[in-house]
């Protein structure tokens, strides 16, 4: 099985690329599949500058190909990306396919090695870039697309409905994707499944987490991931402000992640920046609660790693996945305006019953749900499925 | 026993008694649970109305719910309701947010539809069940008088005689005239008949069939089916996988398969709520996604039974009653297939199934109905 992806490795930290690397690597482990990753030499997802070496290399069991990058991201994408932001639907085809040859990367080593590629099932992860919108036509192979989508302008463009039709299977990260995939595009009729991802378990090392970052005795809240406006890091630190004003506390709010936006200064408001796995996992346990405020999500990691580490979570409730993960679990609270926000941070800070049988819940639902042995047992037999239904 | 490991296994429902050995432990319990369940009631109240694209939870919606807490509203949350009372009145607090909604808007009417619909929708599905060996009949039908009707559209005889054992699709408690028929006497030909119908891989898709024996048996001989149903909760997540099941609206699935992709499609215990509106939107998506030489089977009750049998409050909510089998003939000729009624023999002729298969390219039917090469 071979999977296409626009950049691989350990340096990558969360998204669809991540996952990728994480399902390949299972399917190594747990079922000695033969696998192989063809994608590129970048790391940054802006730039597509080449950062690693062209060629053959072997990670955790398998085969990865790198492809240097012919052309990264251009300058005219950014022009022709703020047309796509007001209204996708207006752009023609021939303007959506300069959409994706501008946003990169454009490598045609790549091509050619999917072209070569004598795979019975080539996997493509996400949609959204030129080495599956190109890729996807020159595999021999049965081909499955994990689209990781979430509702966001550029899905909108024309070019991704043709995409989008000429794959075999999809396999997607919860059934919000599905449908929101399946009202913009037909292809309900095509074989797929609701997949979802693995987490691994804590690793706290009980490290004193609280000197480390100067975190004194006070309560705080987490949130993990990128700080980024488009993840909602910036309207969660404004809410968390107006907040603290209305029911002052000790409690402070942790932003755990590689920030790419200043947030408001205030005293209760702690930027802590990307730290190792272990601290990520003991900044987790010691937490009154996750809150993931992005309305972007096509799974969320950071929610089934809290609920891993017996923690509740607060979701932004007009993201789909986050929410569908909440209901189905009974785990999280989420919240639509700010109103909501005051009184559900509130009943959770405040009530430990509610607090607890939340964590409860939601630790459950992530073990038995969530765990790779399932997950991987399941993907395999959609795979052979595929296989099977194109013979 | 602590009172928080107390608290958890009562909300687990696993003791009841042991709340008396610790003094207050009981009010502990129940306060907790009463709010526990608020939350969740109005999570799954938010949750359900998100699903129909409904507007965010109001400010007026949160009070109005707090303040009418169903079935123990003589329990007064105080916890809850200054916390409300204090967020509101809180000078601090700026009531706009200070970014912009991304909330869809929406309308409670909305709602109460949603409600309605699917309440209606589940009550006539009950009503109705267990028909599914007329489709059954159907598919055995059409399999075996595929040949004739790829080289003589629309010669197909009206009556039809059942003179074969077929595969009982549907629970076994319906009708009388299949009493006599034993699984043991089914011939094996007739399944390679359905196969030669769909092809090895052809895509079939079924709707509305909820049982997993039906399901299973239609799997078997169409390999390469997939379904939507009303609820997955009665099939394991293997079945869910293996036999593709979504749930899903009919008509909402059927504007979202691609043009021409499917063999056949089957559809039971659907149709009858249709109104005019969404009769045309079926029959035009039947015409755009059923490819050359495919077929389409439709099983609904029948307009009589309707009258006499369903109850009142379903028929008051009904957009209009169900329409005749010639009705659905006619729809399907229009749409260029040859379409044949098949209904049950016995007294009740409560059901009826219309199986109807896509004409041969060279063969249309003109305006006047008459077939033209």
């Amino acid at each position: 099985m071979s999977f296409v992806v626009p950049r691989y490795g350990t340096e990558i930290l969360g998204g669809a690329e991540s996952a990728a690397r994480m399902i390949a690597e299972h399917l190594v482990a747990q079922k000695n599949w033969e696998v192989e990753v063809i994608t590129t030499c970048a790391l940054d997802h802006i730039t597509w500058e080449n950062k690693l070496n062209a060629g053959m290399s072997e990670l955790n069991g398998v085969l990865v190909k790198r492809f240097v990058v012919d052309r990264g991201r251009e300058e005219k994408f950014f022009e022709l990306d703020a047309k796509v932001k007001v209204d996708p639907l207006r752009l023609t085809l021939g303007e959506s396919k300069d959409w994706v040859e501008l946003q990169g990367p454009i490598s045609v080593g790549l091509l050619e090695e999917i072209a070569r590629c004598d795979s019975e099932v080539v996997a493509f992860y996400p949609y959204l870039f030129h080495p599956t919108v190109e890729g996807v036509k020159r595999v021999k192979g049965r081909k499955i697309l994990h689209p990781a989508v979430h509702d966001e302008p550029a899905f909108y463009l024309k070019v991704f409905d043709e995409t989008f039709k000429s794959f075999d299977g999809f396999v997607y990260h919860a059934s919000a994707e599905r449908k929101l995939t399946q009202r913009v595009i037909q292809i309900a009729q095509k074989p797929q499944i609701t997949l979802g991802l693995g987490t691994s378990d804590p690793h706290c090392t009980g490290s004193i987490i609280r000197d480390k970052f100067q975190l004194g005795t006070d309560p705080y809240i987490v949130s993990l991931g990128r700080i980024d406006e488009m993840k909602g890091s910036v309207f969660l630190a404004e809410f968390f402000i107006e907040y603290k004003k209305a029911f002052p506390s000790e409690c402070k709010l942790l932003f755990v992640g590689p920030d790419l936006v200043k947030l408001p200064s205030h005293k209760d408001i702690v930027c802590i920046g990307p730290v190792t796995e272990s601290d990520k996992w003991d900044l987790l346990s010691g937490a009154e609660l996750l809150i993931s405020p992005s309305a972007y999500e096509s799974f969320s990691l950071v929610i089934f790693e809290a609920w891993k580490s017996s923690i509740p979570v607060l979701v932004n409730g007009s993201c789909e996945v986050t929410l569908e993960h909440c209901i189905a679990s009974r785990g999280g609270l989420w919240f639509e305006n700010f109103k909501e926000f005051c009184v559900k941070l509130h009943a959770i800070l405040t009530n430990r019953g509610l607090r607890d049988e939340l964590a409860g819940n939601g630790r459950e639902y992530a073990i038995s749900r969530y765990n790779w042995e399932i997950l991987i047992e399941r993907y395999c037999e959609f795979a052979e499925r595929i296989v099977k239904v194109g013979r | 026993m602590r009172k928080d490991e107390l608290f958890q296994q009562k909300l687990k429902g696993s003791i009841y008694r042991a709340e008396k050995e610790i003094d207050n432990v009981g009010d502990l319990l129940a306060e907790n649970e009463t709010y526990l369940n608020k939350i969740y009631m109005q999570q799954a109240s938010v949750g359900s109305r998100r699903n129909i694209q409904a507007g965010a939870v109001t400010l007026e919606e949160l009070l109005v719910f707090y303040s009418n807490r169903g079935d123990d509203s003589s329990v007064v949350d105080e916890h809850l309701d200054s916390l409300v009372t204090q967020v509101i009145a809180s000078a601090n607090i700026d009531t706009r947010a200070p970014t912009a909604s991304q909330i869809p808007a929406g309308t409670m009417g909305k709602g109460l539809l949603a409600k309605l619909m699917s309440w209606y929708v589940g009550y006539v599905g009950n009503q109705l069940n267990d028909f599914t060996s007329t489709t059954a009949r159907s598919i055995q039908y059409l399999a075996s008088n595929r040949q004739s009707n790829n080289r003589s559209p629309g010669q197909i005889q009206n009556r039809i005689d059942i003179d074969v054992p077929f595969p009982l699709l549907g629970k076994t408690s319906w009708p009388r005239i299949f009493d006599d028929v034993s699984h043991e006497r089914m011939s094996s030909q007739h399944f390679q008949n359905v196969r030669y119908l769909c092809g090895d891989w052809g895509r079939v898709l079924h709707i509305g069939l909820q049982d997993r024996e039906s399901i299973s048996k239609l799997h078997g001989f169409c390999p390469n089916s997939y379904g939507v149903v009303r609820s997955l909760d009665s099939f394991s997540q293997s079945e869910i996988d293996l036999w593709d099941l979504r749930v899903d609206s009919c008509l909402v699935h059927l504007s979202s398969v691609g043009d021409a992709s499917i063999v056949g499609l089957i559809v039971e215990n659907c149709v009858e709520i249709f109104g005019p509106i969404e009769i045309a939107t079926f029959i035009g998506n039947v015409d755009r996604i059923i490819g050359e030489n495919g077929f389409c089977i439709i099983s609904s009750i029948s307009n009589q039974a309707w009258r006499e049998k369903v109850q009142s409050p379903v028929k008051d909510l009904s957009s209009s009653a169900p329409i005749h089998p010639e009705t659905w003939v006619y729809l399907f000729n229009k749409i260029g297939f040859s379409a044949q009624v098949m209904s049950c023999t016995d007294d009740s002729q409560d059901r009826f199934s219309v199986v109807a298969t896509r004409i041969l390219n060279e063969y249309r039917l003109s305006t006047d109905g008459i077939e033209q090469a």
